[in-house]
């Protein structure tokens, strides 16, 4: 397969270079172009453009829009110029005539600037599979980080929030999953720095996800650029992507002062779990306490919230049920919980400088209220960055980012104790946030924690109960110098430091909660603290050489050194039982209970690069770039390249572009105003694969209280980075003068060397170790087609971005492997994706005993009977009919979480000051295990179900697809089925603003605007969960799994933006 | 503009036709049976009379309620003879035909008993299909809450065993049982108001009426167990009543009033059995309190079917005194007192009764007459006497055999215990076993085990430490202080051993003289009651740490009873 690459490679250079040398042929002949320049609007001339071709000729258009130029090679590359109007290109020498029409600079031209390793180049010389994110009108959408941009535009990029929890961020999978167990995340950088995108330490406020990236503000994002295939100048980093995001910078001397402040309303959900009601709820609890055998029918009948004698007051005191008032409501415990909250945002910036320097400092405060009470986000920040050029050889820069981020946060997943959301679904719903009394009088009191064990959510969300709080403090910097060398020679080096702490303050008070016992003894009450840090120093230094040849051959190459030291350190103790709720400090807890933990991180990278970019007449386009790399996380056996006693990989890279359009037969087809064939080879890494997995580590261990060290681990020295071979090819064209622009791209990337955890003998002591085994590929295309559909008095654009991935597990030496998440199987099997979901068909419930008996199906208890299924039952598949025990070996594939087709559509208005933009986003073809609608209509317990329990199978006879009530489910029929797995398809009206541009005739006032913005209004999708989007975590394993979380929230806000 | 407006309008289009996909899920989901079993009910006009019934007596809001039931719906047919107007009766007709949980005629009615509303516990004849007497015609109509059956007839409906025996008139058992009714004070309920002038509290009285003491020991009126109860005829009565008197005298009872009261209490006592049984099946029956009582040959005169069980009124049964007045058997374990609890060692022994004997920490000095022997180990002759040669060899056993732990060190040291005794002559023996190893290995020397036993009778004084005599000697209201019974066994010997009287020393209460008469081995008890048993050391010696060891499993109180 390697070889037929290889092969394939070296034929498409030696057609490059053929076609380079018939190009060649024709440099020479110098000519006269003239033309016309137009506005594509209106088709009136534009005066003053300049057209021409640097260092050689340029003129500027007079009045009439004409101009003319000589001394022009045939087939060179006219640069068209003129402030407000977008940039193009064209090609002399075909035509008489040229007649060139030009867009506004709001236009998404083929000639726009996209980020690449080593600054910003054309988007039209480029020969990778990038895709850049338009964010100059994003700040409109309001995000708190910049995986929204990214999700709305990201070409490619399969972006999921993990959940409506403001700041929480999303997980992004670019062309499909780069692992299984490893890191799955691209590799971001900022303004050249690696950015550390996950937490270092996990969140103790269980089932919350912090992204980092939200200490960048969006409005100080200048571009963000995706790599999604030639990332091997990141070597060992490269595998899952790349992004690289360049922060705001002054471009010119002018001082502009930019005030921006936005206020908003985020709306309480209207689309709830339906559950049963009061009525429903208390005829399903006595059906299953009657059956639970925990009560005789009197004992039942005597329970307080079961027993309907009302309490009277006698001269002795009390009679009857003291408690029946307490068991008498009618909660919408989802409504006691969720709630609408406001928004807001103030944010400064101010650019300028001289010739000498160049600055952009902004500062900025935003809060964004969650939509489950006591939730918030709020966020300081401040970034400088400045350009100096010291000396004519010496230019400098510094990028500068502090933030102090504050997040309230409620516990999420399938947490029953403290997450609201779960708890307000399974509380009774005659059950009220508040007690009342023997009278029926409500006291200010909670309800504690109720006889099912169950806390009161209303107690859950108050923010003076609960204690659930994160802080996270980051300074992120940098340095560099870039120095003139000659003529060819320049010398680059940065200098960057990231430092992240991390706290967060827990406190969960014995008021309305339920607590776990510990096994040493009960909970009342549990304070928790974390405070984690991070320090990472980085440094990139390199050479570049840069040729140009009478502008046919254009040459840069770099060689440089990348250098990287990570330190974390995260250390918290969970604490119980303090003498009271007012006590909350750790130091109050009991001292027997106290538990405390930490970890020590540290690791190193380093990285040889070469890059060589070489074009020809600008149509023959290759790029080569190889990193070597050596880290403290491979296996000093590892199988690689052998220096200074370390193990280094190797990851080249080839990638080539044509420009047909610029060739002459094509021109002269006039059909295409670009064309562009691209091809790519290359091999990147994963290094996420632990720290210390590849070393023997030891860990302490307490034996009656004298402490020691013990294996931690069973080390595999010959451990190795996971390796990813991407193959791309793409095709990029535009017509009818732009207003028509296409880009296809198909790839296969191969994963091998996966790093896959096997069970260890019992004997080891150790449960499992790692090794390399197993690949698997994703195969897919993308395609991005963008259109000016209106073009007079109102512009419309419109992009639709389509992306396709398909996901194979190609080998793994334990040919299929099933891992349980959350009550869920996922399966791993040679020939399929991973993530599958593995489990029971299931065709409905039995409505009589004689269909039951029919089918004669039952399950094998633990000792050894058999026990039929009868009336109400779930009718199972029986897939191995060498039995009628429904077991494991019945069990089958029942859903994909894998979209069949996912995307955005991106949808910018203009007419005259006013200014629409919406975007659509959209999956297609998923399947999602809804873990927590299976917890709520599994009935096993005393715990509330979802209307559709109230269906139940009652009665011999019954049709119905729900089966009967059953305490503790006997019979299994909530197992893990084809019940709970439902179609994710889903389409998203994510975001939608309308702006106005204020006239102003002040000169004092540069610019006025004000926008709405409507984000999340609307949601299509047959899924039955709260929202269709989450993602629980990073790895695939776990995609698709909607354990409860808090759904995006629907906001519309106000902004307005001011230029002085 | 036009875009926007077309954007605007596919935009609302696309909402309005937004459905919810919970509609179809609960849908899907099968008809949620809405209504409730009162609507139910109500909507059948061939169950309109059971409708009426529930609406007067205000049932109806029951059966709209969310608990669960089972409701009998006896079909119109059914009501001919039931007076509608009289609420009361009416009102217990409903509550007999709706029970608690809903019981399905396929799934779970087959083998339950219901708990109906009206306190009664029903059964479900599943082959039948009869509910307590009406054919279920139409099963499972299911409600959201519950489920109903249809039935011919009304639920049948009979009164419990003690209502049925308070029905009996002009007999001494009925009136006998009836007499133990009587009200009393509710002290929860009961608010006190104040004192009065010698400070006792004063209270606004709330009182419970109808408490039959009888019931708290054997809750005949419970229904949701299942009873038999057998009733004498007057001369049947009596003749028991002779019987058993001379076995329960009660003390200072000059009138026989409490002594016949007692005997009346324990014939009624004997004839309840636990669940619902045909005597004329059976030749013998046994009764809560273990007595058996012969029914062979009863005629039974009236029998009446109850809610929970059956009611026999018979001529007679001879109860057998051996059934009625048994041995008593007291655990060693089961000391109630000692001098010092911390002496009395409870050990785990497979061969002792109730798993357990007692053994106290002390003592023993011994001497014994032990022959001479040569160096090869024969006698040697005596020179005086031409028999073998002996000499007196004193031994000291002791447990635990450790020498630094403490022993009882008390004179007359006693380990206490209670037992009920009718008023009858009993002989006394015990178990005192001592498998202690080094006692017995020694043929010259093993160890023999003498422990005094004293009494006292029931409505006597109790036993005491110290008389005139000695502090620590004890006294005895029974036999007096120089009379006590003593048990005599052998170290290594498991056997029961008969306790009979010796006579003691004054002061150190030593064994003199073993009595000789016939009565010096029986114990008579003049009266029915408590008994205080004192099992002492001291029998040959008080010397410092030497007063003795002592062990028991059990004492077995054996009456002694005329031949029937």
């Amino acid at each position: 397969m390697k070889t037929k690459l290889l092969l394939f490679f070296v034929l498409f250079l030696f057609s490059l270079a053929a076609a380079a040398q018939q190009g060649g042929g024709s440099d020479n002949a110098k000519l006269t172009v003239r033309g016309r320049v137009l506005s594509a609007e209106s088709g009136r001339p534009i005066p003053g453009v300049s057209v021409g071709v640097p260092d050689v000729a340029t003129a500027i258009t007079d009045d009439d829009g004409r101009f003319s130029l000589s001394e022009v090679g045939k087939g060179a590359t006219l640069q068209v110029n003129m402030p407000g109007f977008a940039y193009k290109e064209v090609v002399a020498g075909y035509s008489d005539e040229l007649t060139i029409r030009l867009y506004d600079e709001s236009f998404r031209t083929m000639y726009r600037q996209v980020g690449s390793p080593f600054g910003s180049k054309d988007w039209v010389a480029s020969t990778e599979a990038v895709t850049a994110i338009a964010s100059r009108e994003s700040y409109k959408k309001a995000s708190l980080s910049s995986e929204y941009l990214i999700q709305d535009e990201g070409l490619g990029v399969n972006t999921v929030m993990r959940s409506g929890a403001q700041g929480a961020g999303g997980n992004m999978y670019i062309r499909g999953f780069s692992s299984i167990n490893a890191g799955s995340q691209p590799m971001v950088l900022i303004d050249g720095v690696p950015y550390e995108n996950a937490v270092v330490t996990p969140s103790i406020i269980s089932g919350n996800n912090i992204t980092p990236l939200a200490a960048i503000d969006v409005r100080d994002i200048e571009s963000i650029t995706v790599l999604k295939d030639a990332t091997s100048i990141y070597g060992s980093k490269g595998a899952g992507g790349v992004i690289l995001i360049e922060t705001a910078k002054a471009r010119e001397q002018v001082t502009k002062i930019d005030f921006h402040a936005y206020g908003g309303v985020n709306f309480q959900p209207t689309k709830f779990y339906p559950m049963m009601n009061s009525y429903e709820y208390r005829s399903y609890l006595s059906e299953m306490l009657s059956g639970s055998g925990l009560y005789s029918a009197s004992e039942l009948q005597a329970l307080p919230y079961i027993n309907s004698q009302k309490p009277t007051s006698q001269p002795w005191g009390v009679e009857g049920n003291r408690d029946y008032y307490r068991y008498r409501h009618e909660t919408d415990w989802q409504k006691e919980i969720f709630t609408g909250s406001f928004d807001q945002n103030y944010y400064m910036t101010i650019k300028g400088g001289d010739e000498i320097a160049l600055y952009a400092l902004s500062v900025g405060y935003v809060n964004h209220g969650g939509i489950v009470k006591s939730t918030d986000f709020s966020r300081y920040n401040t970034q400088f960055n400045s350009q100096v050029n010291v000396v004519r050889w010496l230019r400098m820069a510094t990028n500068m980012n502090f933030a102090y981020s504050t997040r309230n946060l409620v516990y999420e997943g399938l947490s029953p104790s403290y997450n609201p959301l779960y708890t307000s679904l399974v509380k009774a719903p005659f059950m009220a946030p508040y007690l009342y009394n023997e009278l029926g009088l409500q006291t200010p009191n909670y309800e504690q924690a109720d006889v099912f064990d169950r806390s009161n959510p209303a107690a859950l969300v108050d923010e003076d109960n609960v204690t659930a709080m994160n802080k996270t403090y980051r300074f992120f910097g940098n340095v560099s110098a870039a120095v003139d060398l000659g003529k060819h020679f320049e010398w680059n080096a940065l200098f960057g430091v990231t430092f992240d702490k991390l706290r967060e303050n827990i406190f969960l008070p014995q008021n309305g909660l339920y607590h776990e016992p510990l096994s040493s003894g009960l909970v009342v009450n549990e304070p928790k603290a974390l405070v984690s840090r991070y320090l990472q120093y980085y440094a990139d230094t390199y050479l570049r050489y840069r040729y140009q040849l009478r502008h046919a051959h254009s040459l840069a190459a770099r060689v440089g050194m990348r250098y990287q030291t990570n330190n974390t350190e995260g250390d918290w103790v969970n604490a119980y039982n303090t003498s009271s709720d007012n006590m909350q400090s750790i130091g109050n807890g009991v001292i027997d209970y106290a538990a405390a933990a930490g970890v020590l991180g540290a690791w190193k990278w380093q990285s040889l690069y070469l890059n060589g970019e070489y074009s020809y007449m600008r149509r023959y386009f290759v790029s080569v770039n190889m990193a070597v790399d050596g880290s403290s996380r491979f296996g000093k056996e590892a199988d690689g390249l052998k220096m200074f006693g370390n193990v280094f990989g190797v990851f080249p890279s080839v990638t080539g572009a044509w420009l047909l359009s610029s060739e002459e037969a094509m021109s002269n087809l006039n059909l295409f105003d670009v064309l562009k064939l691209r091809l790519g080879y290359s091999v990147s890494g994963n290094d996420d694969i632990g720290n210390y997995t590849a070393r023997t580590a030891y860990t302490p261990q307490n034996m009656q209280g004298y402490y020691g060290l013990v294996r931690g681990n069973i080390a595999n020295p010959a451990l190795k980075w996971e390796t990813s071979a991407k193959l791309s090819a793409g095709l990029d064209f535009a017509m009818l003068n732009e207003r028509l622009s296409v880009s296809f791209d198909v790839y296969r990337n191969s994963i091998t060397d996966l790093l896959m955890w096997r069970q260890s003998e019992r004997y080891y002591g150790i449960d499992r170790y790692a090794v390399n085994d197993g690949a698997m590929q994703n195969t897919g295309f993308e395609l991005g087609v963008w259109g000016r559909i209106v073009n007079a008095g109102v512009k419309w654009d419109m992009g639709v971005n389509l992306s396709r991935y398909r996901n194979e597990v190609v080998a793994l030496s334990g040919d299929e492997q099933v891992d349980q998440v959350a009550g869920a199987n996922v399966l791993t099997k040679v020939g399929a994706p991973v993530g599958q979901f593995y489990g029971y068909k299931t065709g409905g419930v039995y409505a009589t005993a004689a269909d039951a008996a029919a089918d004669g199906l039952g399950i094998r208890r633990g000792d050894g009977s058999f026990s039929p299924f009868g009336a109400g039952d779930v009718r199972f598949a029986n897939l191995n009919d060498a039995d009628n025990i429904i077991d494991e070996k019945d069990m089958t594939v029942i859903g994909d979480p894998n979209p069949d087709l996912l995307g955005s559509i991106v949808n910018r208005l203009q007419w005259k000051r006013l200014t629409l933009n919406a975007v659509v986003t959209f999956s297609y073809g998923n399947d999602i295990y809804n873990a927590l609608r299976a917890s709520v209509e599994s009935m096993t317990g005393a715990e509330n179900q979802t209307a559709a329990i109230a269906g139940r199978w009652s009665h011999e006879g019954h049709e119905t697809s729900t089966p009967k009530a059953m305490w503790g489910d006997p019979m299994g029929n909530a197992r893990f089925s084809d019940r709970w797995i439902e179609d994710g398809s889903y389409v998203r009206l994510k975001s939608v603003s309308i702006s106005y541009d204020i006239p102003m005739r002040t000169s004092f006032i540069k610019g006025l605007q004000i926008y709405v913005t409507g984000n999340n209004l609307l949601t299509f999708t047959s899924y039955m969960g709260y929202d269709p989007e989450f993602s629980a975590a990073q790895s695939p394993l776990y995609y698709g799994i909607d354990m409860g979380f808090t759904p995006q929230p629907r906001a519309v806000l106000v902004g307005v933006k001011l230029g002085l | 503009m036009k875009y926007l407006a077309a954007t605007c309008a596919v935009v609302l289009l696309l909402s309005a036709c937004r459905q919810d996909p919970w509609d179809d899920h609960i849908k899907e989901s099968g008809q949620a049976t809405g209504s409730s079993l009162l609507d139910v009910v109500q909507a059948n006009p061939e169950w309109s009379s059971f409708y009426g019934a529930l609406v007067a007596t205000g049932c109806d809001t029951l059966l709209r309620s969310a608990n669960t039931y089972t409701v009998f719906v006896p079909a119109n047919s059914a009501w001919g003879a039931v007076n509608m107007n009289d609420v009361a009766a009416l009102k217990k007709i409903a509550l007999n035909h709706i029970a608690y949980e809903k019981k399905l005629a396929t799934e779970n009615l087959q083998s339950a008993s219901l708990q109906m509303l009206s306190g009664k516990v029903l059964r479900y004849d599943a082959e039948k299909q009869t509910f307590n007497g009406a054919k279920v015609t139409s099963p499972d109509h299911v409600a959201s809450n519950g489920v109903l059956h249809v039935t011919d007839k009304l639920v049948e409906m009979n009164d419990n065993v003690w209502d049925n025996i308070l029905k009996i008139r002009n007999n001494s058992q009925v009136a006998y049982l009836r007499s133990l009714g009587h009200r009393e004070m509710d002290m929860e309920r009961s608010v006190q108001r104040g004192v009065n002038e010698v400070g006792q509290p004063v209270y606004d009285t709330v009182w419970v009426e109808d408490v039959n003491d009888f019931l708290k020991a054997i809750p005949l009126n419970d229904e949701a167990k299942e009873w038999t109860y057998i009733v004498l005829e007057n001369s049947g009565f009596v003749d028991l009543q002779t019987k058993y008197t001379p076995y329960f005298r009660v003390p200072a009872d000059p009138q026989g009033e409490q002594t016949a009261a007692l005997v009346s209490l324990n014939i009624c006592r004997d004839f309840a059995f636990e669940g619902k049984i045909d005597i004329t099946q059976h030749d013998t029956l046994t009764g809560v309190y273990g007595v058996k009582v012969p029914v062979k040959n009863a005629v039974v005169r009236n029998t009446y079917e109850s809610s929970n069980g059956i009611v026999y009124v018979i001529d007679k049964s001879n109860i057998l005194l051996r059934e009625k007045i048994k041995p008593i058997v007291i655990e060693g374990e089961d000391f109630v007192g000692a001098s010092d609890k911390g002496f009395v060692y409870k050990r785990y022994r497979q061969w002792a009764s109730g798993a357990y004997d007692i053994i106290l920490s002390g003592q023993t000095k011994q001497s014994d007459t032990v022959p001479v022997l040569d160096s090869l180990g024969v006698p040697i002759l005596s020179l005086v006497t031409g028999e073998d040669s002996v000499i007196v060899e004193s031994k000291t056993f002791s447990t635990p055999s450790s020498a630094d732990v403490s022993r009882a060190t008390v004179n007359n040291f006693y380990v206490e215990y209670k037992a009920t005794v009718n008023s009858a002559s009993y002989r006394v023996h015990y178990v005192a076993f001592d498998d202690v190893g080094g006692f017995s290995s020694d043929a010259n020397h093993i160890l023999r085990i003498e422990q005094k036993l004293f009494i006292s009778m029931p409505g006597r004084p109790a036993l005491r430490k110290g008389n005139s005599a000695s502090a620590e000697a004890v006294t005895n209201g029974y036999l007096g202080d120089t009379i006590c019974f003593v048990g005599q066994s052998l170290a290594g010997v498991h056997e029961e051993t008969q306790l009979s009287q010796w006579t003691l020393e004054e002061k150190t209460q030593f064994l003199k003289r073993p009595l000789t008469t016939p009565q010096a081995a029986i114990m008579v008890a003049p009266n029915v009651g408590d008994l205080t048993l004192w099992l002492c050391n001291t029998t040959r010696s008080n010397s410092t740490r030497l007063q003795g060891m002592m062990f028991l499993d059990y004492i077995k109180l054996t009456p002694i009873l005329p031949e029937e």
